[in-house]
Parts: C-alpha cells; sequence; structure tokens
C-alpha cells in the first residue's frame, strides 16, 4: 500500500502530466502497483509513461480510481448509480476507456465496461450491432451475408 | 505546434473507433457475459471476425438457455440452436442448462457428444417431454457431473433416479423438485449417498423417508424440503436435521429467494398447472403475432 500522502505523476498520450495520490492508482492498477513495489518508480524525477491513452480518457480513468478509492465504503446503489453515470460516453470513449483499463489492468473498471458493453448489444438485432459500434466492414462475401439474412431474416 | 495539436486531436475524436481492432481475448470476455442465444441468433453474425472467434470450442464451455422468457422460446428454434451449440462445443461443454425445449432425444445428442467434461447439468420445466428413458442410456458417459437440476419434468421416475446414481458417482448436488413420491426419496438415498446438497420443493416424502436421507448421506450439508406437506417434524427429528445440517429448510419455511420460473406466489399452481401458466402464456403470445400480422 502506498502512503496518502505521496503523489505519482503519470503522462498522457499528448505529453500532459497528471498528478495522483499514489495510493488510488497502487489501489486500482496492477501495473502501477507493480511498478511502485518492485522500486524502479523515483518519486523525484519519474514520470510513468502512457503513450497509448489520451489525456481525456486518462483523466477519466484518474476520476474513476479516486471516486471508488474514497467512496468505496458507500452503498452498492449509489456507486452504481455512480458508475452508470460515469460510463455514460459514446462508443468511441468507451473503446478508449476499455483500451486504457486494459492496459493499466484496473480490474473493477474492466468489469464494468465489459458488462457496459453486453448491456449495448445484448438482444440487438444484426444490423443495429453494426451501427452502434461502427462496424461497416464485416468481411462477408455478399453471397454469405445474403444467404444469412435469408435464412435468419428476423436477425437482421 | 499547438495547432497542430489541436489538429490531430479533433482528427481523433471524429474517426470512429475500430472494434474489430479489440485484442480476441478482450473481445471473448465481452461475449462470454453473452447468452447462447445472443451469440448463436445475432453476436456470431455481425462479422466474420466474431464469426470465428465463436467457433472456438472453448467459447462454449457453457451453454445457458434457460431463463429466455415466454417470446424467445416462440420464435427462435432453441433445440436446433442448442444441438448447434453442443456441436461446437466439440467435447469441452462443463455446464448446460436447458429451460422448455428439453425432450429424450436432445438429452441423448447431449450424451453422445463426448462431453466428457460436464459438470453441471440443469434440465427444467421440461414438464412431459423429458422420460426415463433418456437417463436410462447414461451408463458412464457423464463422469464427472457434480451438480443436477431436474425440476418440473413430471415423466422422470425413480427408474432414472437409480441410471443417474449409478453412472455419476461424484454428484454432490441434487434438485429434484417434482411433487415427486416418497419413494423417489428412497432411491435417491440409496444411489447417491454421496450429496452435500439435496433440494426436494414439493415431494411427498415422510419422516421415515427424511430419516433414511439423513442416513444414507451422511455428506448433506444443505437439505431444502419447502412444501414438502406430509413431513411432520417432530422434536427429536428436528433436532437430528438442525445438529445434521449447516442448512435445513423445512416444509413451512418461506419461499423466498426461490427464483422458480418467478412465479413466487405461485405454489398454489405447483406441479401440472405451471405446464398450463406455460401453454396459456404461449397461446396469447401466438394470438399476438397473429393479430399484428393481420393488421399488416
Amino acid at each position: 500500500m502506498g502512503s496518502p500522502l505521496k503523489k505519482i505523476m503519470l503522462c498522457s498520450s499528448e505529453k500532459e502530466i497528471f498528478s495522483v495520490e499514489e495510493q488510488v492508482m497502487v489501489q486500482h492498477s496492477v501495473i502501477i502497483n507493480n511498478m511502485i513495489e518492485d522500486g524502479s518508480y523515483n518519486y523525484e524525477e519519474s514520470k510513468i509513461p502512457l503513450d497509448c491513452v489520451d489525456s481525456k480518457t486518462l483523466k477519466k480513468v484518474i476520476d474513476y480510481c479516486t471516486y471508488h478509492t474514497h467512496h468505496h465504503n458507500d452503498n452498492q446503489e449509489d456507486l452504481e448509480a455512480w458508475d452508470a453515470q460515469f460510463l455514460n460516453v459514446d462508443s468511441n470513449g468507451l473503446y478508449d476507456l476499455l483500451m486504457a483499463a486494459n492496459y493499466l489492468e484496473i480490474r473493477n473498471l474492466l468489469d464494468l465496461i465489459y458488462r457496459t458493453i453486453k448491456n449495448m448489444i445484448k438482444g440487438k438485432k444484426i444490423d443495429e450491432i453494426r451501427r452502434i459500434l461502427n462496424i461497416k466492414d464485416h468481411g462477408f462475401t455478399p453471397e454469405e451475408e445474403e444467404q444469412n439474412r435469408k435464412e435468419y431474416p428476423h436477425f437482421y | 505546434m499547438a495547432r497542430w495539436t489541436i489538429k490531430r486531436s479533433h482528427k481523433r475524436k471524429t474517426a470512429g473507433r475500430n472494434w474489430l481492432g479489440l485484442p480476441n481475448d478482450l473481445t471473448l470476455m465481452i461475449f462470454s457475459r453473452l447468452s447462447t442465444v445472443d451469440i448463436l441468433a445475432s453476436i456470431q453474425q455481425v462479422c466474420r471476425q466474431w464469426w470465428s472467434i465463436c467457433m472456438d470450442p472453448l467459447m462454449w464451455r457453457t451453454i445457458n438457455m434457460c431463463d429466455l422468457g415466454i417470446r424467445n422460446s416462440v420464435d427462435y428454434k432453441l433445440e436446433k440452436m442448442c444441438r448447434n451449440a453442443i456441436d461446437r462445443s466439440c467435447g469441452q461443454l462443463e455446464d448446460i442448462s436447458i429451460e422448455y425445449f428439453g425432450t429424450d432425444d436432445l438429452f441423448k445428442y447431449i450424451i453422445d457428444s463426448g462431453c466428457h467434461k460436464l459438470r453441471r447439468l440443469r434440465l427444467v420445466q421440461c414438464f412431459h417431454q423429458m422420460s426415463d428413458e433418456g437417463f436410462c442410456e447414461m451408463d458412464e458417459k457423464l463422469p464427472l457431473l457434480e451438480e443436477l437440476d431436474i425440476s418440473l419434468c413430471h415423466y422422470v421416475s425413480s427408474i432414472a433416479l437409480e441410471a443417474i446414481g449409478r453412472s455419476c458417482p461424484l454428484l454432490k448436488s441434487f434438485k429434484f423438485n417434482n411433487d415427486g413420491s416418497k419413494k423417489e426419496a428412497f432411491v435417491i438415498v440409496q444411489n447417491m449417498s454421496n450429496l452435500r446438497h439435496l433440494q426436494l420443493v414439493g415431494n411427498n416424502l415422510d419422516n421415515s423417508s427424511l430419516s433414511a436421507t439423513l442416513n444414507g448421506c451422511p455428506h448433506l450439508e444443505s437439505l431444502d424440503l419447502r412444501m414438502c406437506s406430509e413431513l411432520e417434524l417432530e422434536r427429536i427429528l428436528r433436532i437430528r436435521c438442525d445438529e445434521q445440517l449447516k442448512d435445513f429448510r423445512d416444509s413451512d419455511a418461506l419461499l423466498d429467494g426461490f427464483q422458480l420460473w418467478g412465479l413466487l406466489d405461485g405454489f398454489q399452481l405447483w406441479g401440472l398447472s405451471y405446464e398450463t401458466e406455460y401453454s396459456v402464456a404461449v397461446y396469447k403470445y401466438q394470438c399476438e403475432k397473429r393479430d399484428e400480422k393481420e393488421k399488416r
């Protein structure tokens, strides 16, 4: 566990620096926890470069970790309401968050995102899922697509 | 420099993310949260990449076709879908749940699919379509089965129970909620002595069959005998139950949390009337569909 007063620096793909309470990230991110534990982080000089996470996404990830660190004793309902509001983003935003949470190995955030994506596509027709996730090239040959449509017209 | 950054980020914002570029293991984590019907009815046909992910036998270790609702059970060819899913599991199947559409034929299809790894099997509300016949052909085809639920399958009798006991030596949890006779309770005890958990809601067992159960299944931890109206627990028997079992629910215990088929207040509907209830709901939905078609 990191000390509550210590801060660490995270650097987004736009080279913007974010200063965060160490314990917030250590509690949530497996990668950062490992980095702190094995002593490879230098508090005076180090910035953790997150080249594949942009500033907007990194800010959201930090918001998530901070909130869940300070509110972990809240009742389940309030936390779920906060989570739902937190993930009220478009599919691009969700994609960026998923990649960031995967990169930083933030397991509870990953689980939340998986569930949200599941709810977005559950029970939807094929064309609708393609629209929601912006899948333009489905990769089936016209013949295969036609055959599928003929066989299961009500799925499209 | 600043201008360039703004321009670049603007471009990133307008471009849609490529969900197909997601690493396969992340896509699998999402799919694993969807139901078997969702995968077969739509997900796999969304694109070729998802199609190949859905062909992976490891996707099909769990097949859950319960709680689909009346509409889906009418609209989809569930048995055909189920066979398709079983084929894809290529013997990796560990957990399968079937509601409404289980038949002897389908059960034979499952045990002949080479699913030696099956640990959990649920066949619920199959009413009169499942009988002893299927179970008598189990032999040693499901050697690892630990959990079995056969609820509201009215033609499954003590003959099947004997066959199950013989074929599944590792069986630890058994739910048999079938308004069955006390004879069935005796057969369970004689043939499934390794049970840890037993649920016989609505069974007609009496005090002597309860004693036999406690004697015959020494490892039993939980026993659920709600709505077993023949049971009249005298003091000594109750003390014995409380001492031997971690979790004991007698005939009067509340039915709360008993999520069978969402008919919580339906114990007066117990037994055959569940089937009537189901057929009425199916009939209503079919009428609705027909009316809509005629309107169009």
